[in-house]
């Protein structure tokens, strides 16, 4: 019995000095170490270098700062940052939220819930004083339009043209086509399957034609102005000579400029730089001498260069927590270091202009495609409803006018489905937003954003 | 009884509660009600969910606006899509696995290794599925298939260059995937049926196309049906896939339904589109209920 006993007794022993040491330890690492929890959208490679690059870098100089990486798409982002902010259970949080989305959170479900923190105070201290002027312009913007800053640019992404040198040069191009009219004399030349434009999905397609209705001197939130209607008759005339694989398109298609099957991608993000120029299995790597990258083809009037600006914004839930730990984070990823290797290892263009200083000469490529088209920028307005704009685009133009062929590229017909979107736009407004909404859409007041 | 205890000078016999009558009745209830929570939470409420949303807006109550809009937006091609890609996988993986499951149910040398390599594609995720069939029929005129194409010298071929050939790639893409589990459910089917059946049936002068048509399909009957209803729901929710290979052209019901939720303001748009599909399953099922139960 005695023995029975001293083994309770030991046993006790041991697990109240296991469980003493495991509080202990819990409560040395809660005080001692700040989670900051990152929300961004990245894709496979760029999640890698985000996690086994990036985020080891900043955590080896502040120790006592732990970065939590979540991978979210940009639209579920929204869902569950409205969700956390709603909850008041935001915690210490950090999000890179997409341009096209982040106006969700600013507008709220109804237009009338701002669901990130005012950072006007703070941003002085994160933004670096060497960003590009344009990208200096949107948080002057953000004053006017919503009263103090939001959020802050962190990629800016700006769509590129890429094409295959040798085979340009084979059919007696030597330069790249500087405007449209070039493009489609080129591509009448080049052939059939020539040129590749994403038309798989709402957002690629519609952000592309975004520029293209700007640079035709439209206003790409009406639908039916003559700028788009220009630009999506010219669309429907290139797609004759378009590789048929353009219709399921998307933003991870680049593979088939390297292997041939068509000689201008028109266009893609830059990210697909280094990976054309890697190669893999099945893919072969160009170089500067098959590869060129230059800002595109020209359209007409004011803003025949102008170039739409995508990319991510850094942005502070309302109701965070520890400012400090955040701020530190944020100041980071701003940097000239983390700029310049995002830029390089992830083709990601930088807001920073320190990080375009000593770069190596393989990058400086596309480095000056991408200076270039940020000169001339144009941003989508930050409306709640962006996303229902694409779909209506998609679904109501491009859809029937260009993949399906019906009217077979007649203008009537172009005009009658540029109609029906813009008259279901704001049948929509009206139901989902409200009658002022509707009326300002109607009367034009929603446009592109020069800044 | 009452009366004759009254009588006898007896206290009178106890009246039975509702309980203690019913009780064989009502007691294996309660084994069921915790899954039938479970159902109800996981499935029945979100469902019920999803149609009071398609009648919502953020500003306004019971509106039919989320189905015109989306009818503008082309919801007629949206479902008649998804039921071209419905009818042809289901027929075309029934057929196959009729045939396969034909062949299992006899014996030879091989079986194994032949009943695995049948059933083999059932492992592999939907999504690796979806890039290998990205692979060997892209839309640009490179991948697998079109490298054998160009053993024989022949030209490239855009598979998915138009939307029947898209939907047809989607088709022969899925049915790689999922004729194993009609196989296994049929294999399963032939065992049941008597092998007396047959030989009865060659002796009346029965050929094979007679003893398919009156043992083998009468006896796999409830096998059939309950594949049916199995591969019909899914192949009308068919979505992973289908994203893979063709993304949002020709346009799907799930993946508009996906598309507008993905949006973030489109809940209820999607919501719409979602109790449309809702109410295609419902149909299907019932009819395959009430079609496949008749004797």
């Amino acid at each position: 019995m005695s023995a029975v006993w001293a083994i309770i007794v030991v046993v006790v022993a041991i697990a109240a000095g296991l469980g003493g040491y495991l509080y202990g330890k819990g409560q040395a690492t809660s005080t001692s170490t700040t989670t900051v929890t990152y929300y961004d959208d990245l894709s496979p490679s760029e999640e890698s270098f985000m996690t086994n690059v990036l985020i080891p870098q900043f955590e080896q100089n502040y120790t006592n700062i732990n970065i939590q990486y979540v991978n979210i798409d940009a639209g579920s982002m929204v869902t569950k940052i409205t969700a956390l902010v709603q909850g008041n259970d935001v915690g210490t949080t950090l999000i890179a939220e997409d341009n096209l989305d982040i106006g969700e959170l600013i507008y709220g479900g109804t237009g009338s819930t701002n669901y990130l923190m005012n950072i006007t105070s703070i941003a002085p201290y994160i933004q670096p004083a060497t960003m590009i002027p344009s990208m200096t312009a949107v948080t002057n913007y953000e004053a006017t339009a919503f009263g103090g800053t939001y959020f802050l640019p962190f990629r800016a992404n700006t769509p590129l043209v890429f094409y295959n040198k040798t085979a340009l040069k084979s059919n007696g191009f030597t330069t790249s086509p500087a405007n449209f009219t070039d493009l489609l004399a080129d591509a009448t030349t080049l052939g059939s399957s020539s040129v590749m434009f994403q038309g798989g999905a709402g957002d690629d397609t519609a952000t592309e034609m975004f520029q293209w209705d700007v640079q035709f001197g439209g206003n790409p939130m009406v639908y039916n102005d003559l700028g788009d209607l220009q630009a999506m008759s010219y669309l429907y005339n290139l797609s004759k000579y378009m590789n048929p694989g353009y219709k399921q398109a998307i933003y991870s298609e680049y593979a088939g400029l390297a292997q041939g099957k068509y000689d201008i991608l028109d266009y893609q993000w830059p990210y697909v730089y280094p990976l054309l120029t890697g190669g893999n299995t099945s893919i072969p790597a160009m170089n500067s001498n098959t590869l060129g990258v230059y800002p595109g083809p020209n359209g007409t009037g004011v803003h025949a260069a102008a170039h739409v600006i995508g990319g991510d914004v850094l942005a502070i839930p309302k109701g965070a927590t520890n400012l400090w730990a955040i701020q530190l984070f944020a100041q980071y990823l701003l940097g000239a270091h983390a700029q310049q290797v995002l830029m390089v290892d992830t083709g990601n263009p930088a807001v920073n202009s320190q990080a375009y200083v000593g770069l190596p000469a393989s990058q400086s490529i596309v480095d000056s495609a991408i200076e270039q088209a940020l000169e001339n920028p144009v941003f989508r307005p930050p409306v709640p409803w962006i996303e229902t704009w694409v779909s209506n685009f998609y679904n109501d133009i491009f859809t029937p006018f260009v993949l399906d062929g019906t009217g077979g590229g007649a203008w009537s017909a172009l005009v009658t489905d540029a109609n029906n979107a813009n008259s279901q736009m704001e049948s929509y407004l009206s139901a989902n937003v409200g009658s002022a909404a509707a009326s300002q859409y109607a009367a034009g007041d929603y446009g592109p954003l020069y800044v | 009884m009452a009366v004759a205890n009254r009588q006898a000078g007896l206290a009178p016999a106890p009246v039975a509660t509702f309980w203690q009558r019913h009780r064989d009745q009502v007691f294996p209830f309660f084994f069921v009600i915790p899954a039938l929570i479970y159902v109800g939470y996981f499935a029945f409420y979100p469902a019920a969910d999803a149609v009071y949303l398609s009648f919502q807006t953020p500003i306004k109550s019971f509106t039919f606006f989320n189905y015109q809009y989306n009818v503008q937006q082309g919801m007629y091609t949206w479902i008649e899509n998804t039921l071209w890609v419905t009818a042809g996988a289901l027929a075309l993986q029934f057929g196959l696995a009729l045939a396969i499951a034909s062949i299992l149910a006899k014996q030879f040398r091989g079986k194994m290794v032949f009943a695995s390599i049948a059933i083999l594609p059932i492992g592999i995720a939907t999504v690796v599925a979806g890039i290998a069939w990205n692979q060997i029929l892209p839309g640009t005129g490179a991948g697998y298939g079109n490298s054998v194409l160009a053993l024989f010298g022949a030209s490239p071929v855009y598979w998915l260059n138009t939307p029947s050939g898209a939907l047809a790639a989607v088709v022969v893409a899925d049915s790689w995937k999922n004729t194993s589990l009609v196989v296994i459910i049929l294999v399963a089917g032939y065992a049941s049926i008597p092998r007396a059946l047959y030989q009865a049936a060659a002796i009346d002068g029965a050929g094979p196309l007679r003893q398919f048509r009156y043992v083998t399909l009468p006896g796999l009957r409830s096998y059939l049906v309950i594949a049916l209803l199995i591969r019909g729901a899914q192949e009308v929710n068919i979505f992973q896939l289908a994203y893979e290979m063709i993304g949002s052209y020709p346009q799907l019901l799930t993946v508009q339904v996906y598309d507008l939720y993905a949006s973030g303001e489109g809940v209820y748009l999607a919501s719409s589109a979602a109790a449309v599909l809702l109410g295609i399953i419902s149909i299907f099922i019932v009819a395959v209920l009430v079609l496949g139960g008749r004797k």
